[in-house]
């Protein structure tokens, strides 16, 4: 009851109170001294208020005030710091949903890679070959043709080969677009709906000993041969998978040119038909028990055409090879001709340039600490350049391109 | 009301307002300026629906909340952007507040008690202030001010008492 009444006091001391209220906040003050000193208080604060005095305009107020009035013109002046009132709500909405879309970005648990230490020492996942994308699924694009019906069978068939054209390279590119990284080539699930394109492949892609990679035109047939469609069947017959295999093989090659990739091997495969056993093979295809060429050879020299950045052009490297296995798996795995030129392994040690075909070895130069191999492109294709006898040593190894 | 009229009869009981509101002279100035401003701008638009006194009250409380209110804005960046980013001794120098026995408390004392009650008033929220200085200083009733400051009646009431109970407490901490 008190502290209602208390509260009333202000009202009272202004006399704002209606009389019923009035009356009990007076019967209150009487009955209780605690009440009176309160008001007491109350009043000597709202007298000391009042007391503060009232000031005159300073000199030149209205002066002032008018060439304000110019200056600003009819602009109001802004009263917020950063942004009007109106557009806040937006801006918090927009900031919201930034944070929103980080927290779920960084909510999402990323696919576990292995990883390693690839040629040029970047580290780079390892896929197996179930995680491997279906890179040459073409069916969509082969129920598209399906779609243009059976009656056109033969513009149906130029049109696959042209999609099939276009895509295989640019798959392959994308696949091996990171030169130096492990190189995974695999089987396409075929798709119930994939036609003979893409079980063609299928065999060219599958794991099996490289040797048997140019004989894949020679695709299984069956039921993949034809594509199942609501219409009915478009069958191929044999020249024209061929056409459509030799089409996609040529493709495969090609990026494997661009790549600098001799041949791929299947990491499973035992025999290589290599003196090194095929380990340094295993770098380019990157089987996860295979010791990188980097860590085994310690000193391994990179560049990648164009600028600094990365790119898609093939990578050029100078390895530093100590034994004769190495020497040989290298050459072996750039797909040259003949025997590597002698090396008096191990007081010299052989810099190889691997690098895709066309472009040899001007010169080296041991340099108090590094090793510098300068290249060029010649144009065509000598063995011999790719390698030069050096004094054994631990230097790192560079490579430079000159014109 | 032509504006000449309008500055004559209002320039100097808004200066006033803002005197109590900002605390200091310059800053009345100022604020009063920006009032006046604004009302001369909105003067053909005023429709006499209350009176003039309590729009341009209106106003002025208005100009300086909003003012209050950027300048925290403004507080809270400089915080957020020295913190984060800068140095705080080479960007600026260090504020220090004044002691017990600075210059500021020489300077009350001189001016006795009106200096004290404002320091006090200062002390107080914005709307707190508001309604204290409407009441106690202007003289204004519990609906006009409602009325300016856009609150319940009852509201005002209430608040009114809580800023007295404050201000009884800060003045009695004050020194004699």
């Amino acid at each position: 009851m008190n502290d209602q009444i208390r509260e009333k006091l202000s009202a009272y001391l202004d006399g704002a109170l209606p009389d019923a209220e009035r009356q009990a906040v007076e019967l209150e003050i009487a009955r209780s001294e605690d009440m009176r000193l309160e008001l007491e208080a109350l009043r000597a604060v709202s007298s000391a208020v009042k007391g503060l005095p009232r000031e005159k305009l300073p000199d030149g107020f209205a002066a002032r005030l008018e060439s304000r009035r110019a200056r600003e013109g009819s602009t109001p002046p802004r009263d917020y710091f950063i942004l009007p009132p109106a557009y806040r709500p937006l801006a918090f909405a927009l900031s919201t949903a930034v944070v929103a879309l980080v927290v779920w970005d960084r909510t999402q648990t990323p696919d576990i890679v292995p990883q390693r230490v690839g040629w040029d020492g970047e580290t780079v996942g390892i896929k197996s070959a179930a995680e491997a994308p279906p890179s040459f699924d073409v069916s969509g694009r082969l129920a598209a043709m399906e779609e243009a019906g059976s009656a056109d069978k033969a513009a149906a068939n130029e049109l696959t080969a042209k999609k099939e054209d276009d895509a295989a390279p640019a798959t392959l590119g994308k696949q091996h677009s990171a030169p130096g990284k492990p190189l995974e080539i695999q089987e396409s699930e075929p798709a119930p709906s994939a036609g003979g394109a893409g079980a063609g492949f299928a065999a060219l892609s599958a794991p099996a000993p490289a040797d048997s990679i140019p004989t894949a035109p020679a695709s299984p047939p069956s039921a993949a041969d034809t594509i199942e469609g609501s219409t009915g069947y478009i069958a191929r017959n044999e020249e024209e998978r061929s056409a459509i295999n030799e089409r996609l093989y040529k493709g495969f090659e090609e990026e494997k040119k661009r790549m600098g990739i001799a041949r791929i091997v299947d990491k499973d495969a035992e025999e290589t038909g290599l003196a090194s056993g095929g380990r340094d093979l295993m770098a380019l295809q990157a089987s996860p028990e295979a010791p990188s060429v980097a860590q085994r050879t310690g000193s391994v020299g990179a560049v990648r055409g164009g600028s600094g950045r990365r790119s898609s052009a093939p990578i050029v490297k100078a390895l530093a090879l100590k034994t004769p296995e190495a020497l040989l798996a290298a050459w072996a795995a750039a797909g040259l001709a003949g025997e590597p030129p002698a090396v008096k392994f191990p007081g010299e040690m052989a810099v190889f340039l691997a690098c895709p075909p066309g472009c040899g070895i001007v010169s080296v130069q041991s340099r108090k600490k590094l090793v510098v191999v300068l290249y060029k492109d010649t144009g065509y294709d000598d063995p011999s350049a790719r390698v030069r006898a050096l004094a054994s040593s631990e230097k790192p190894v560079v490579v430079k391109r000159v014109e | 009301v032509s504006e000449q009229e309008f500055l004559e009869k209002h320039s100097e009981l808004v200066f006033n307002l803002a005197l109590r509101l900002t605390g200091n002279r310059s800053d009345a100035e100022d604020l009063a300026q920006d009032a006046l401003i604004r009302a001369l701008r909105a003067l053909p638009g005023f429709r006499g629906d209350s009176q003039l006194s309590t729009w341009v009250y209106r106003i002025t409380v208005n100009a300086w909340k909003n003012r209050v209110r950027a300048e925290k804005s403004r507080g809270f960046w400089k915080t957020i952007s020295f913190g984060a980013f800068g140095n705080k001794d080479e960007d600026e120098p260090v504020y220090e507040p004044a002691g017990n026995d600075a210059p500021l408390d020489t300077e009350l004392e001189k001016e006795g008690t009106n200096a004290v009650v404002q320091k006090a008033l200062l002390q107080l929220d914005a709307d707190d202030r508001a309604i204290v200085v409407l009441r106690e200083i202007e003289e204004r009733s519990y609906g006009e001010i409602a009325e300016v400051l856009g609150l319940a009646e009852g509201t005002v009431k209430s608040r009114l008492f809580r800023a007295r109970a404050k201000l009884k407490l800060l003045l009695a901490k004050a020194p004699a």
